[in-house]
C-alpha cells in the first residue's frame, strides 16, 4: 500500500563527500488536519468573576469545525501553561501536536477585557505570533473568532472566515399554533442567533451584499411574493421588486451596484439585472423555459443560472450582457442553486443523485464534478468568503438543519443550531467591521 | 723391457750397432800393431830379433847384387865410368854421406825406434789406458745404456706418465668438459628453469594481480553496492520517518516544496530552509514539520556515509 520512492542522487559510483546533496523524494503524506493545542486562557481577574466565554474553547471549536485543524482535547493536555515561560516544548512533542497556543485574559476596566494569545511552532521551538486584542464582553466571542481567523490565517496562509456570520431561514410552530417563519444571521459557530425578520410569512433565498450590512430576501408577505432589501444592523428595509407573478432569487453583483432577479412579469420566469442606483431593469434570458436562481461570478462579467430550457433543470452561463446562454452542467438529470466559489473556479450546486437531492461541485477548469453531502434533501449551497467551506441545509430527524462540508469533501459536519427548520443558509462575506478590527 | 724394446726397435739396432762397431774397432786395432817394419836393414836394433836380422841382410844381399849389376853396367858404360867414377866419388861422397846419413838415420831409427817403443809403450798405456777408457766408456757406455734405457723407462715411464697424465688429464679434461657441459646445461637448465620459474611467477604475480584487482574491483563492486544498499535503506527509513510524520494538508496534490536540511552527525536536525516554495503556505509548513517531527533522522551506520546525509534536499511532492 505504501508505495516507497526515493531517488538517490549521487555523482557517480564513487561515494564522495562532496557537494553533491542527497535528494529525497517524499510523495506520502496522510492528508489530515494540523494538530493543535489550544490551552485554556489564564484569567488574570477576580477568580470569582471569570470572562463570560472561555475564549480557547470558541478558538478550539473554530479551527476544528474547518476541517483543517484537529484540537487536541483539554484533557489530554499533559500541562497547561499560559504564559510564554511555562511552555516545554517537549509536553507538546511528545503529543506530535504541531502548534500550541496559549492566552490569558485581563479585565479591563468596566466590562472590558484584553485578551493576549500566542501561537508557538512546536518543532521549530519558537512563537510564531502573538496578539493582544482589547474587547468587551458582548465582543468577546467574536474576539475568539477573530483569534481564530488570524492562526488559520497564519498557518494556511488562507483568511479565516470564522468571524463572517451565516443568514438563513428558520421555521417554527409557535405557542399559538402558527408558523413563525425567521430570517436570522448567527456567527459561523451558530452562537450569537439574531432575526433581522420575522414573519408569518415564508421568507426565502436570503442574500448578502458584497458588503454584508445588507441582505436581500425575498417575502412572502401579503400572499405576494416580493424582494426585499434590508439592512442588517439597522433592520431599515425597502421593497425592490414586486412585480407581477414571480419576485426571486436575488443575487447581488460582485460591487454592489446590481442585484440579479427572476422576475416572471413578462409570464415565463427570465433573469433580469436591476441597476440598485436607478432601479431600472435589464433582461438577461427570454426564453420559454423557466430560468431561476441567478448567481454573479466574481469578476462581475457573466451569471450562472438554473434553467430547464433543455428539459431538464440544468445549470446554464450568460454574460451580464446579454446572449445566448451556454450550458455548464452535464451530470446528472438534475442540477440546481448554482453558486461561485470566491475565486471563481469552482461552482456549487444542488445535484440529483439516485433520487436523493446533494450538494455537488463542479471544477469550471477540470470539469471535475464531485458529489459533497450524503443527505436525502440537501439544498442551498453557498461558500464560506475564504472558499474552504460550503455551508447548506440539510434534512435530519423531518427538519432541516445547517450542515458544511470542507471544499475538498473531507469534513463534514452539522453546526450547531437548534432552533426548528433551518433553511436556505448564506455565508456572509467578510464583514468589514469585524476585519477592521 | 721386451715390450719397451719391440716398441722401440730404432733404439735397440742402435744399440746392437755400436756394439759390433765396438767390437771390431777392438780387433782391428790388434792387427794395425803388427805390421810396424824397422826403417833400415843395418839398422841395429837395440833389442832387435834375430828373424828381423836375417830379413835385413837379405834385402841388403839383395840390394848390393843390385848395386854390383850397376856397377858393371857402369864399367861397361867406361867414359861414363870416369863419371861415373865422379859421379861414384860423387856418389860415395854422398854414399859416405849418406852413410852418415844412414848412420844418422840408424841413430835416427834407433832413437826412433826407442821413441817409438816409448810411444809404443806410450801408446800401450795410452791403448790401456784408452782400453781402459773404452772399458769405462763401454761401462759409460753400458752406464749410459742402462741410463739411457733407464732413461727410456723413465722416458716410458714419463710417456706413461704424461700418457697417463693425458689420459688424466683429457679425463680431466673431459670430465671437466662433461662438468662443464653438465654444468652449462645445469645452468641452461637452471636458466629455463629460472626462466620458467620467473615467467610463473611473472604469470603468477599477474593471475595474483588480477586476482586481485578484481578482487578489489570485487570489493569496490561491492562496497559501492554495499554503500548504495545503506545509502539506499538510510535513505528509505529517512522517506518512510519523514511520510510517516507528514501531515499533509487537504488538497494538496500536484503542490511541491523543496527543502534544504542541515543535519547533525546523530541525525538531529539542525537547520531546515525551504528553498523552494509551493506557493501554499500550510503545504510549506506541513513539510517543515514533517522534517522537524521526524527528528532525528536515521542516519547510515557508517560515518563515512553518514556525513553525505548531513545536508539533504527535501523534495516534497504528494501523489508523483
Amino acid at each position: 500500500m505504501k508505495r516507497l520512492f526515493f531517488l538517490v542522487l549521487l555523482l557517480g559510483a564513487s561515494l564522495q563527500v562532496n557537494s553533491s546533496t542527497l535528494t529525497i523524494e517524499i510523495t506520502q503524506g496522510a492528508e489530515g488536519a494540523l494538530p493543535i493545542a489550544v490551552v485554556p486562557f489564564g484569567w488574570r481577574g477576580d477568580p470569582a468573576g471569570p470572562p463570560p466565554q472561555e475564549v480557547a474553547e470558541i478558538i478550539a471549536a473554530d479551527l476544528g469545525r474547518s476541517g483543517r485543524f484537529k484540537p487536541l482535547p483539554t484533557k489530554e493536555m499533559l500541562a497547561r501553561p499560559t504564559s510564554g515561560d511555562e511552555v516545554d516544548f517537549r509536553d507538546w512533542r511528545a503529543l506530535n501536536v504541531e502548534n500550541l497556543v496559549i492566552g490569558e485574559v485581563s479585565p479591563n476596566g468596566p466590562g472590558g477585557f484584553i485578551v493576549k494569545f500566542y501561537l508557538y511552532d512546536v518543532f521549530r521551538g519558537e512563537q510564531v505570533t502573538g496578539y493582544s486584542i482589547p474587547t468587551t464582553a458582548s465582543d468577546l466571542r467574536a474576539t475568539a473568532h477573530g483569534i481564530a481567523d488570524i492562526i488559520y490565517e497564519t498557518l494556511t496562509g488562507q483568511p479565516g472566515a470564522f468571524a463572517t456570520r451565516i443568514a438563513y431561514v428558520t421555521s417554527e410552530r409557535n405557542a399559538q399554533g402558527e408558523d413563525q417563519v425567521e430570517l436570522r444571521i448567527a456567527d459561523t459557530d451558530g452562537y450569537n442567533t439574531q432575526a433581522i425578520v420575522s414573519s408569518k410569512d415564508p421568507i426565502m433565498s436570503p442574500a448578502w451584499s458584497p458588503d454584508g450590512r445588507r441582505l436581500a430576501y425575498v417575502s412572502f408577505e401579503k400572499a405576494q411574493p416580493s424582494v426585499w432589501v434590508q439592512e442588517v444592523f439597522t433592520g431599515k428595509r425597502e421593497k425592490i421588486a414586486s412585480f407581477k407573478g414571480i419576485n426571486g432569487a436575488p443575487a447581488w453583483s460582485p460591487d454592489g451596484r446590481f442585484l440579479a432577479l427572476t422576475l416572471s412579469k413578462d409570464g415565463n420566469p427570465d433573469i433580469f439585472v436591476m441597476d440598485m442606483a436607478r432601479r431600472s431593469l435589464r433582461p438577461i434570458t427570454r426564453h420559454w423555459s423557466i430560468d431561476t436562481e441567478p448567481s454573479w461570478a466574481p469578476d462581475g462579467k457573466s451569471l450562472v443560472f438554473t434553467s430547464d430550457r433543455g428539459g431538464s433543470p440544468q445549470i446554464y452561463q450568460v454574460s451580464v450582457n446579454g446572449g445566448e446562454p451556454k450550458r455548464v452542467s452535464f451530470e446528472g438529470k438534475y442540477n440546481a442553486r448554482a453558486s461561485f466559489s470566491p475565486d471563481g473556479k469552482i461552482l456549487t450546486m444542488v445535484t440529483r443523485v439516485d433520487g436523493q437531492y446533494r450538494i455537488a461541485t463542479l471544477d469550471l477548469e477540470t470539469r471535475d464534478f464531485r458529489v459533497m453531502s450524503t443527505g436525502r434533501l440537501d439544498e442551498s449551497p453557498s461558500f464560506a468568503p475564504n472558499g474552504s467551506m460550503i455551508i447548506y441545509a440539510a434534512r435530519a430527524n423531518g427538519k432541516g438543519v445547517l450542515a458544511a462540508v470542507s471544499t475538498d469533501g473531507r469534513v463534514q459536519q452539522r453546526l450547531r443550531i437548534q432552533e426548528g427548520d433551518v433553511r436556505e443558509p448564506v455565508w456572509s462575506p467578510y464583514l468589514q467591521q469585524e476585519r477592521n478590527r | 723391457m721386451l715390450a719397451v724394446l719391440k716398441q722401440n726397435p730404432v733404439a735397440l739396432l742402435l744399440a746392437v750397432l755400436l756394439h759390433l762397431g765396438l767390437a771390431v774397432l777392438l780387433v782391428v786395432g790388434i792387427d794395425w800393431r803388427e805390421p810396424v817394419k824397422p826403417i833400415g836393414a843395418d839398422v841395429v836394433v837395440v833389442q832387435a830379433q834375430l828373424v828381423d836380422q836375417e830379413k835385413l841382410d837379405a834385402e841388403a844381399s839383395k840390394r848390393q847384387a843390385a848395386e854390383r849389376e850397376k856397377l858393371e853396367k857402369a864399367a861397361a858404360a867406361e867414359r861414363a865410368e870416369q863419371e861415373k867414377a865422379e859421379a861414384l866419388k860423387k856418389r860415395r861422397a854422398e854414399e859416405k854421406r849418406k852413410l852418415a846419413e844412414l848412420e844418422q838415420q840408424k841413430k835416427q831409427r834407433k832413437e826412433e825406434q826407442a821413441r817409438k817403443a816409448a810411444e809404443e809403450k806410450k801408446r800401450a798405456e795410452a791403448e790401456k789406458v784408452r782400453l781402459a777408457e773404452l772399458k769405462r766408456k763401454e761401462e759409460e757406455q753400458k752406464k749410459s745404456q742402462e741410463a739411457e734405457k733407464k732413461r727410456l723407462a723413465e722416458l716410458e715411464e714419463k710417456r706413461e706418465l704424461e700418457q697417463k697424465r693425458l689420459k688424466e688429464e683429457q679425463a680431466a679434461r673431459e670430465k671437466a668438459e662433461a662438468e662443464a657441459k653438465a654444468k652449462a646445461e645445469a645452468k641452461k637448465k637452471a636458466e629455463i628453469e629460472a626462466q620458467k620459474k620467473a615467467e610463473a611467477e611473472r604469470k603468477r604475480r599477474a593471475e595474483a594481480k588480477a586476482r586481485a584487482d578484481r578482487e578489489a574491483e570485487l570489493q569496490a563492486q561491492y562496497q559501492a553496492e554495499a554503500d548504495a544498499s545503506e545509502i539506499g535503506q538510510a535513505t528509505a527509513l529517512i522517506q518512510q520517518k519523514v511520510e510517516r510524520n507528514w501531515l499533509r494538508p487537504p488538497g494538496t496534490d500536484g503542490l511541491k516544496c523543496t527543502l534544504r536540511v542541515r543535519l547533525g552527525a546523530s541525525g538531529s536536525v539542525l537547520l531546515v530552509n525551504v528553498v523552494k516554495s509551493s506557493g501554499n503556505i500550510a503545504f510549506d509548513r506541513s513539510v517543515e514539520a514533517a522534517v522537524r517531527k521526524a527528528d532525528p533522522l536515521p542516519m547510515p551506520r557508517s560515518s563515512r556515509l553518514a556525513a553525505q546525509f548531513r545536508d539533504i534536499e527535501f523534495v516534497f511532492e504528494p501523489g508523483s
